[in-house]
């Protein structure tokens, strides 16, 4: 082998060591939330982020016209932690004809925290000290006991987790 | 040929070494890699390269 082929692979060698070490290095600092505060903001158009699963069955809800319209529940999200946040605040907007809506939050022991949305704005909070947590992620569920096919119930892409401590 | 051998032969073991370190950081803190990167598609990608590079070493690599 050249002196010339050799430079050539040593080139690469270093261009792909660095390659590997940036994406490291990106990751991690994806992963290493430090600030007081961490705001994640919902898309409802596509079910799989990297901060949020959801909501799904897929089957019972639908994208139309920049709102997630709800068809059946209950429907149910996933949500990554970064960082050990210990309370969850949760704030958004649905449109509703006079249907009753509950939020829930699974807890360590099985059960759900439920908190009712009222009003077309709603503003909640958790406390996640007796949160369940699975591989970071928290669990919420959303339940409409009165939906039928009468009624109507969609969920504006404003929605905001802000986690903080 | 062999300069190109030894070019792919590196870039698969650094994929290797940088896999094993993103596992280690997956195990340490789950959820950490597994929601950007899909370490089990990188997994069979490793695998089926790591084939590849030894069936085609003879008949390619050392012509």
């Amino acid at each position: 082998m050249t002196k010339q082929q050799q430079i050539i692979i040593n080139i690469f060698r270093y261009f792909w060591r660095l390659a590997a070490l940036l994406l490291i290095v990106y990751i991690a600092a994806q992963s290493l939330k430090v600030t007081p505060v961490w705001r994640q903001s919902a898309d409802w158009s596509r079910t799989l982020s990297p901060d949020i699963t959801g909501w799904y069955p897929e089957s019972r809800a639908s994208w139309q016209g920049g709102y997630l319209v709800v068809k059946g529940e209950p429907l149910y999200l996933q949500l990554y932690r970064s960082g050990d946040y210990k309370q969850l605040a949760i704030s958004g907007s649905l449109a509703t004809s006079s249907v009753s809506v509950k939020l829930g939050l699974r807890q360590s022991d099985g059960s759900w925290w439920w908190q009712d949305i009222l009003g077309r704005q709603f503003s909640l909070s958790y406390d996640l000290s007796n949160a369940q947590f699975k591989r970071n992620k928290l669990e919420m569920i959303l339940s409409a006991p009165d939906l039928s096919a009468s009624s109507t119930l969609a969920l504006a892409n404003d929605w905001q987790f802000i986690w903080g401590y | 040929m062999l300069v190109f051998y030894r070019l792919i032969k590196d870039f698969w073991n650094t994929a290797l070494v940088t896999w094993l370190i993103l596992v280690i950081m997956e195990l340490f803190n789950p959820g950490t890699v597994a929601r950007l990167i899909n370490l089990e598609y990188w997994f069979y990608f490793l695998f089926f390269s790591y084939l590849a590079i030894i069936l085609l070493k003879k008949p390619i690599f050392r012509s």
